[in-house]
């Protein structure tokens, strides 16, 4: 279990960019975390994966403390952040140093496989779409087989039918090995399509605002009533969020108030 | 479905064939592009030489201040053949090779230090850069008075040339690594040697062979002032007998000399280094814009 005991993070400019975050989230577990912009989603998700601590409270994974990177913790950027001088089976193995030469080619093989893209095993990220790239990405994370993965707006630089695609194939990934899942997003529909549970965050300070449960069976119909409802809940509670509190009527947000898309 | 994933994990090398598509397909160009724009841009220099040598053969000049391209050809000849040339050539060189050893291998040091370690660059660069604001032929006087009139001083010479450009790129690439990706290499918990082999070095590599080049390009053109200032042998010296004595034709000689060598030098490090950067973007092989 991945437990976040009252994260605070204060950064050195005197930011103070989240707040008594608690929350337990389960093995195998996926759980979408929303918010709008400066609520610290991302600020939570880093401190998370240990690549920028929390100045207060603890991460704890299976009862070990996450001071820093941890290789049972696994991590996408929105950005791909492929090496550019690897080929595309390269990168997919580029977290796999330790293992013997075989098994790595092995596991390289078969992610490759995995993510559509075995064709493209010797092709340099440069040649690659956006959509490909992010799917290598993905396999790079995946192929040491972390317990829990980290999702910081993966899909948010891509177009509307890529960003679908990706999101099927996110959820075809993690059923195979079923780690958990840790999604930051901006995206309702997205929220709503992966998540067990999505959590929406409160900014300045970053807090936990409510969590919202989503009892949909897999796979799930995006047109289904069902669907729309939970997104809709989701809406009012972002809305809530930034204190607008009546969905119907956002055209009445000033300027310079905070827009959570 | 059988599939062979072939990993060419040390090196990438044979990597290419579906990785150059794009480059191949403007690098696949009719004959015509092959062969003739090169060529066009043989017409001014050979086009000049022939007309010259066309003027001094009808006697229209003497070319006894401008020697026409069969004189200098004929000289360079003799000079291979009584071995002059070579020795030339080889003292010419091997001042150029040690001159820039010492500038490559004390810029890269230098360099990498002063990118690496925020500390170190806020105590070393800003001197670094204050004696590069030094034209780097106002130290021969002192060099000579320190090192002797000899190869020291020279070799001295040519390594402080060196040096700068070679300080400049690795510091500027280093600094310039894409923190993103440093990044990546954390989130896989790379350790601080692991992070140089598989991350910074690779990262920095292509501005570092652009500086090899400019710090070579640089060397070429002090061991010609090292040579001027008083040698015995050399290409430089070359230039000076043939200024003493009345040879144009020996001066211009040495001149294609040196432009032979400089290009070819230069050449090497690009072959070199080109198995290693064939990740990047193939533009410039393409020949850019047509």
């Amino acid at each position: 279990m991945l437990a976040l005991n009252k994260l605070g993070k204060t950064y050195p400019n005197g930011v103070h960019a989240l707040e008594q975050f608690s929350a337990e989230i389960n093995l195998g577990e996926i759980v979408g975390i929303i918010g709008g912009s400066g609520c610290g989603k991302s600020t939570l998700l880093r401190a998370v994966s240990g690549l920028d601590p929390a100045t207060s409270g603890t991460v704890t994974l299976d009862d070990a403390a996450i001071r820093a990177p941890h290789p049972k913790i696994g991590i996408i950027f929105q950005e791909p952040r492929l090496l550019p001088w690897l080929s595309v089976a390269e990168n997919i193995g580029f977290g796999l140093s330790d293992l013997p030469t075989d098994e790595k080619r092995e596991r390289i093989a078969r992610a490759l496989v995995r993510v559509g893209l075995a064709d493209k095993a010797r092709a340099w990220p440069r040649e690659l779409s956006g959509g490909q790239a992010q799917r290598v990405a993905i396999a790079r994370a995946l192929v040491p087989q972390p317990e829990v993965l980290l999702l910081d707006e993966p899909f948010s630089a891509l177009d509307a039918f890529t960003r679908r695609d990706l999101q099927d194939h996110l959820l075809d990934l993690w059923a195979d090995t079923r780690p958990t899942l840790v999604l930051v997003t901006h995206d309702v529909e997205e929220a709503v399509a992966l998540a067990d549970r999505v959590l929406v965050m409160r900014p300045r300070p970053g807090r936990l605002f409510e969590a919202i449960n989503i009892n949909l069976g897999r796979p799930r119909d995006r047109n289904a009533p069902l669907f729309d409802d939970f997104k809709r809940h989701v809406l009012t509670a972002l809305d809530r969020s930034l204190d607008r509190n009546v969905p119907g009527r956002q055209a009445e947000s000033g300027p310079g108030q905070a827009m959570w898309w | 479905m059988t599939m062979s994933v072939e990993l060419p994990l040390e090196q990438n090398e044979a990597t290419a064939p579906q990785a150059g598509t794009a480059a191949q397909e403007g690098a696949r160009p009719t004959a015509l592009r092959r062969y003739a724009r090169p060529a066009l841009g043989l017409v001014l220099p050979v086009g000049a030489a022939l007309a010259w040598e066309l003027i001094v053969w009808l006697g229209l000049s003497s070319g006894r201040l401008v020697p026409p391209p069969s004189r200098v050809f004929e000289t360079l000849v003799e000079l291979a053949r009584s071995g002059e040339l070579l020795r030339h050539i080889v003292a010419t060189l091997t001042r150029v090779a040690l001159g820039f050893n010492f500038g490559v291998i004390a810029g890269t040091v230098l360099g990498a230090i002063s990118g690496y370690w925020g500390l170190a660059r806020r105590l070393l660069d800003p001197t670094v850069q204050a004696l590069r604001a030094i034209p780097s032929l106002a130290w021969v006087p002192l060099f000579i008075l320190w090192l002797g009139i000899f190869e020291t001083s020279k070799v001295a010479l040519i390594a402080v040339g060196v040096f700068f450009p070679v300080y400049l790129g690795v510091l500027g690439a280093i600094l310039s690594v894409d923190r993103k990706i440093v990044e990546v290499g954390r989130a896989f918990r790379l350790s601080g040697p692991a992070m140089i082999r598989r991350i910074l070095l690779p990262a920095v590599l292509p501005a570092y062979v652009v500086a090899l080049r400019v710090g070579l390009g640089l060397g070429w053109m002090f061991v010609v002032a090292a040579e001027l200032m008083g040698a015995s042998e050399g290409l430089g010296y070359l230039l000076v007998d043939g200024q003493q004595l009345g040879k144009p034709a020996q001066i211009l000689a040495a001149i294609v000399v040196f432009a032979i060598l400089g290009k070819v030098t230069d050449w090497l490090i690009e072959i070199a280094a080109a198995p290693l950067l064939r990740w990047q973007d193939a533009f410039g092989r393409q020949g850019g814009a047509p």
